[in-house]
């Protein structure tokens, strides 16, 4: 074979296609973006019997329309590239709606390979599925698998090379077994039509596939078509009034019937049910987990687990990190004198030791937290998550599959900015991932410690610091209400969630997940924070006078000042608030530096004799919502692909910030 | 058209809601299509029906439903629905005969009968389904049915009853062989046929 062949894997959400796609490459995988998009590209490549095989992981989709991201992206892609086989697989317990997309695959007339997988759960529960009939009817191989367990793969391989061997012959399965004359008789016409045109897309599908598309009115079909052909436009508009007349019912109702009769056709002569051997594990599972009593308490368990493994299990590790990099700082620092070239040391040592530091100690944490969301969501679990709180989200206009972001947010906003991929709607999702920074994160946790303890005493620090903690929330939840009344209030969003049966996720899939979130960390948010840290080290260390009012920081601190008076802040804690950008301990740690130019006093005597307690109050609140540091405005850009949504972020937290402490303070100062 | 029987108000606003389902609003071009009937005899309509704050009409814009508007829309398409469902499940007549007949006959049914009738045929909607309960659905509202067709909530398939989420909503559905949960806002827009208890 001279050229590179190209397969695709294409299936349904929860089909087990990517532990397949993992089996069949081995792990070697390059990832990447579709454009404008940031759904993750998936391919690798393999050679079987010196041949050389591209294989693309394309995403999860229903059907073979545009309804969420990763549906349009399907459809897109298979219809701009060529792939000299598509790998349909299918869950073999789900037939019936497995085949909704299959149907589609097949009358788009390219070669397709059909792999039955989760065959062993199938078999489990009683379901028997007629291997040779099922070949015969829809004119493909057909290939038992368990991804899981690796088998299957050697006979999908040989049916892949045996497929591409055979020269391509365009193969439209004979649907004939559905008597509906009326929605035969208009696809003939239109794809009489269609097939004096050059072809439409460039992967040249059948004019039928075309042809039911256009009847079934799917947008991005038809404004490609009707672009091209607008003399089309009136005869799809008559076959599609005429098959409603005939029908009493809409067009995409018509399509709709005409395929699961199709469906229930092939279930009907392809599969036999037994009684399962037991009540399906499954079942029984959820009928605790989702119980009227019981659902709840064990939901915020699982959440309570998952939060303390994430961020107390990788403490240790963090800690490593840390004085790994304290103590490369220190032997550096030793090997190179303090004489020499001491700008360029200081920036080596403080800044980008410093910025590399704060961005790799944050590994462990993420780290642990995929591995806790690649669980939840492999077992199945997180549809359940969702099911169990959209009620309470809907409330504050969210929908279920925001709650776990949130929770996540409570240890650091970028893992759940990342975490809001799993919402499919636009507008959930960027209501979602927009409030995500009111939930204090545990960057902000030693801002809180050390004012608390400068200024209240003990009976009081665990209120204070629950409230602080509450009016995030609060705030986050105004912020989600208000944007579903204003920026979102035209958009409406189906809440449709599939509540797979639960399964075991295998290790490799696991770990290959988890390998590439790391190299997405490192390379792209670092990159970001390693030059925003270098920036704000700059900023707070030049121009070098000895007084720390004349630096960049502090001269912006003087700037502000006749702002932030309102709210109680001085130049000083304004110029260390420039810092708190980069990473919110920074802020921690440039308050203590002007209290030690300020006569060497520890940090908690300088703020007591300077500041009152409402000050320190206004303080922390503050902190928890202006400007989400510099990590989580790379986050929001990349996740967003827009700089507007990242710049809005920034703008509205802060002028909330401003908003919420100035009515804190001015109220206060009556008061008290 | 000059006066208005209650049947005229009827059609035309069924025909508004059908229309407005696909794009939010409807064209006066469209009803009057459908209506088999000249343009200005629709705009004359048209009026009469905004006097009675029924529809939201300005001269070249497209016409849309007002609150009460819609809510009468929606009850003739409920009787339509039931009568259609009674005419082809229990009398098993072919679909076109009895879509023409229910046309003609929701206009005269009243509340009591309706209500009546819905008990005999066991038309409800999807949220009203109960844990023991079988039933088929007779009917999706266009708008969410292209939505929620490839996960197998077609016209026929069979759902029963899976779960309730612990705070009452959303609702688990078992279709065919797979677990789809859905809010009772959109459950209701799927009518179901209750089979066996």
């Amino acid at each position: 074979m001279n050229r590179a062949l190209s397969i695709a894997l294409v299936g349904q959400p929860n089909c087990g296609k990517t532990t397949i796609f993992n089996a069949l490459t081995g792990g070697r995988q390059h990832v990447g973006n579709y454009s404008g998009v940031t759904v993750e590209r998936h391919t690798g490549i393999c050679s079987w019997k010196d041949v050389e095989i591209q294989i693309t992981d394309l995403p999860g989709a229903h059907s073979l329309t545009a309804s969420s991201v990763d549906e349009a992206i399907v459809q897109k892609t298979l219809l701009e590239e060529r792939f000299d086989v598509l790998v349909n697989v299918i869950d073999s317990t789900q037939l019936t709606r497995s085949l909704y997309l299959t149907v589609q695959l097949l009358n788009l007339g390219f070669p397709v390979i059909l792999a039955l997988n989760m065959s062993d759960e199938a078999e489990t529960k009683g379901i028997r599925i007629d291997i040779k009939q099922l070949e015969m009817l829809t004119g493909c191989p057909v290939v038992q698998t368990v991804g899981r367990l690796g088998k299957g793969m050697d006979e999908l391989r040989a049916a892949v090379l045996k497929t591409i061997q055979k020269p391509f012959v365009r193969k439209i399965p004979d649907w004939n077994y559905h008597g509906d004359e009326h929605m035969r008789r208009a696809v003939s016409k239109l794809s009489e039509a269609l097939s004096p045109e050059k072809p439409l897309f460039l992967s040249a599908p059948s004019p039928e596939w075309v042809a039911v598309k256009l009847l079934e009115r799917d947008t991005t079909v038809t404004e490609e078509v009707f672009q091209r052909i607008p003399t089309l436009q009136t005869i799809v508009q008559h076959q599609i009034g005429m098959l409603e007349a005939a029908q009493g019912e809409s067009s995409e109702e018509v399509v709709s019937d005409f395929r699961y009769g199709i469906i229930n056709a092939l279930v009907q002569a392809c599969q036999r049910q037994s009684a399962p051997s037991r009540e399906d594990i499954t079942r029984q599972v959820d009928r605790v987990i989702t119980h009227r009593i019981w659902g709840l308490p064990i939901f915020f368990l699982i959440m309570y687990a998952m939060f303390s493994l994430t961020f107390i299990a990788s403490e240790p590790l963090m800690h490593l990190l840390e004085s790994a990099f304290a103590s490369l700082g220190s032997l550096l620092g030793s090997c190179w004198p303090a004489a020499r070239f001491p700008e360029l040391r200081s920036l080596a040592l403080d800044g980008v030791l410093g910025g590399v530091c704060g961005v790799l100690v944050f590994l462990p944490n993420i780290l642990m937290l995929f591995l806790c969301l690649a669980l939840i969501e492999g077992t199945g679990y997180m549809a359940r998550a969702a099911f169990i709180m959209d009620r309470a989200m809907r409330a504050v206009g969210l929908q279920g599959k925001s709650f776990i972001p949130l929770v996540i947010g409570f240890g650091c906003s970028v893992p759940a900015i990342m975490a809001t991929r799993m919402i499919e709607s636009r507008r959930d999702r960027l209501a979602t991932l927009f409030i995500v920074p009111l939930m204090s994160c545990g960057a902000k946790l030693p801002i809180y410690s050390l004012i608390i303890a400068a200024f209240f005493t003990p009976v009081w620090r665990a209120p204070v610091l629950l409230s602080v903690y509450l009016i995030g929330v609060l705030a986050a939840f105004a912020v989600a209400a208000l944007m579903r009344k204003t920026v979102f209030k035209d958009e409406s969003s189906i809440f449709i969630l599939e509540l797979p049966p639960y399964r075991l996720p295998t290790f490799k899939s696991v770990g290959i997940h988890l390998w590439e979130r790391a190299q997405l960390y490192i390379y792209k948010a670092g990159t970001i924070i390693l030059v925003a840290s270098i920036i704000f080290w700059a900023a707070t260390t030049y121009p070098k006078t000895g007084h720390p009012e004349d630096t960049v920081s502090g001269r912006v601190g003087y700037v502000l000042e006749p702002a932030m008076r309102h709210i109680g802040f001085d130049w000083h804690i304004s110029s260390a608030l420039v810092g708190a950008f980069a990473a919110k301990e920074v802020f921690v740690s440039q308050l203590a530096i002007l209290a030690a130019v300020d006569g060497e006093k520890p940090l908690r005597q300088f703020l007591q004799e300077r500041y009152t307690p409402l000050q320190g109050y206004v303080l922390m609140i503050f902190c928890l919502m202006a400007t989400p540091c510099v990590a989580t405005f790379a986050t929001v850009r990349k996740e967003t692909q827009s700089w507007g949504w990242a710049f809005a972020q920034q703008g509205a937290m802060t002028l909330l910030a401003y908003c919420v402490c100035l009515v804190i303070y001015q109220v206060g100062c009556l008061l008290f | 058209m000059n006066s208005l029987t209650t049947t005229s108000t009827e059609d035309c606003l069924e025909i508004i809601a059908k229309l407005a389902e696909k794009e939010g609003h409807a064209h006066v071009s469209d009803i009057a299509r459908q209506l088999g009937v000249k343009k200005p005899s629709v705009t004359a309509t048209l009026k009469s029906l905004a006097e009675k704050g029924l529809v939201q009409y300005e001269s070249y814009h497209p016409v849309e439903l007002t609150r009460k508007g819609t809510q009468i829309a929606t009850k003739v398409m409920k009787k339509h629905d039931t009568l259609k469902c009674f005419l082809t499940q229990c009398l098993k007549l072919p679909a076109e005969h009895a879509d023409t007949l229910a046309c003609k006959l929701e206009h005269e049914l009243d509340d009591v009968a309706l209500e009546r009738l819905s008990e005999f045929v066991k038309m409800k909607s999807l949220d009203q389904l109960l844990p023991d309960e079988e039933a088929v659905i007779v009917s999706i509202n266009p708008a969410l049915g292209r939505r929620v067709a490839p996960y197998g909530l077609v016209k026929g398939a069979s759902v029963r009853l899976s779960r309730i989420a612990p705070l009452g909503d959303p609702r688990s559905f078992l279709v065919n062989d797979t677990e789809i949960s859905l809010r009772a806002s959109e459950a209701k827009q799927i009518q179901v046929e209750v089979q066996a208890v």
